[in-house]
């Protein structure tokens, strides 16, 4: 009986931490997640295109859109993301912002401009 | 032939009742869990993103759009995956275009704990095919429209706006 009541406190607890895990937001650790979270898809570089484009395409249609859909391409964008990723002091900053960033080097703005603006991300994010 | 006694009975049936009442219990507090986790995420979201951020300046829309329509909604269906990762992703999908709009300070939708139901109505919105050049973002905001219970003639009115504005030749 006591050993019933531990297991589904225990499949309870997984289930809850899944829900919370759920409700984080898409940053870093969720796009370096993908192959893992996708195991069925070889390629997941259409499933990173897909996100950027749910990004790019609410802030278009949201009448702020970012410049790398006319300046970029999907490849390019994909690779410049998983470059901001792979540095582990960026995990923390959501998809939409590291897009920005790509569009603030393509605009030529300086490192040390774009690194205030990453410091400025943390601080709002209590990081 | 061994048979059970009355007394083996009773506390078969009270270890029953003990299982069920665990799981009972459980369930309970696992959706308290999910609906206050739910609200903590839209209050530390409306709460955190501060409107200090520099963002991007506005830029001339051109004719190659990088917004997801119901093309792109209905291909995850096809794909060669399991169906949880279908859901999995598009949950993901639902929760970037929310946090965009969070972040942009234009939310889409009030609730994010809503996220099962905007998939299924998705799913139902996009079953039309002449929905399906209707960016996501808008389909969203039509369903938001359907769940606060606003005049169906007013939806449908929306959504002829948008049906007039997006079926123009724009989305390769």
């Amino acid at each position: 009986m006591k050993k019933i009541i531990i297991l589904v406190f225990l499949i309870s607890s997984i289930l809850i931490n899944t829900v919370i895990a759920k409700h984080k937001i898409f940053d870093g650790t969720s796009w370096l997640n993908i192959p893992a979270q996708f195991p069925s898809v070889k390629n997941t570089d259409h499933i990173k295109d897909i996100y950027i484009r749910a990004s790019e395409g609410t802030a278009f249609l949201s009448g702020t859109p970012n410049i790398l859909y006319n300046t970029h391409t999907k490849d390019n964008i994909i690779l410049s993301i998983n470059l901001i990723y792979e540095n582990k002091n960026n995990t923390f900053l959501p998809l939409y912002y590291s897009l920005n960033i790509i569009g603030m080097q393509k605009k030529g703005v300086p490192t040390d401009q774009i690194n205030l603006y990453i410091s400025q991300i943390k601080r709002t994010f209590n990081l | 032939m061994k048979t059970d006694s009355p007394f083996d009975k009773i506390m078969n049936l009270k270890m029953i009742i003990s299982i069920l009442s665990v799981f009972l219990i459980l369930t309970v507090l696992i959706t308290i869990k999910k609906v206050s986790s739910s609200q903590d995420y839209m209050t530390y979201l409306k709460k955190e993103i501060g409107p200090d951020l520099p963002t991007e300046e506005p830029k001339t829309q051109t004719s190659t759009l990088p917004y997801l329509n119901g093309y792109d909604w209905d291909d995850i269906n096809k794909m060669k995956a399991s169906i949880f990762e279908k859901t999995s992703f598009k949950i993901s999908i639902l929760q970037i275009i929310i946090e965009t709009s969070m972040f942009l300070k234009k939310p889409v939708v009030e609730d994010i704990s809503k996220l099962e139901i905007y998939i299924s109505a998705l799913d139902t919105f996009y079953s039309s095919p002449d929905n399906r050049m209707i960016p996501v973002f808008f389909a969203m905001k039509v369903i938001e429209m359907q769940q606060q219970a606003i005049p169906e003639e007013n939806v449908s009115a929306y959504r002829s706006l948008l049906l007039e504005k997006f079926n123009k030749p724009t989305k390769s």
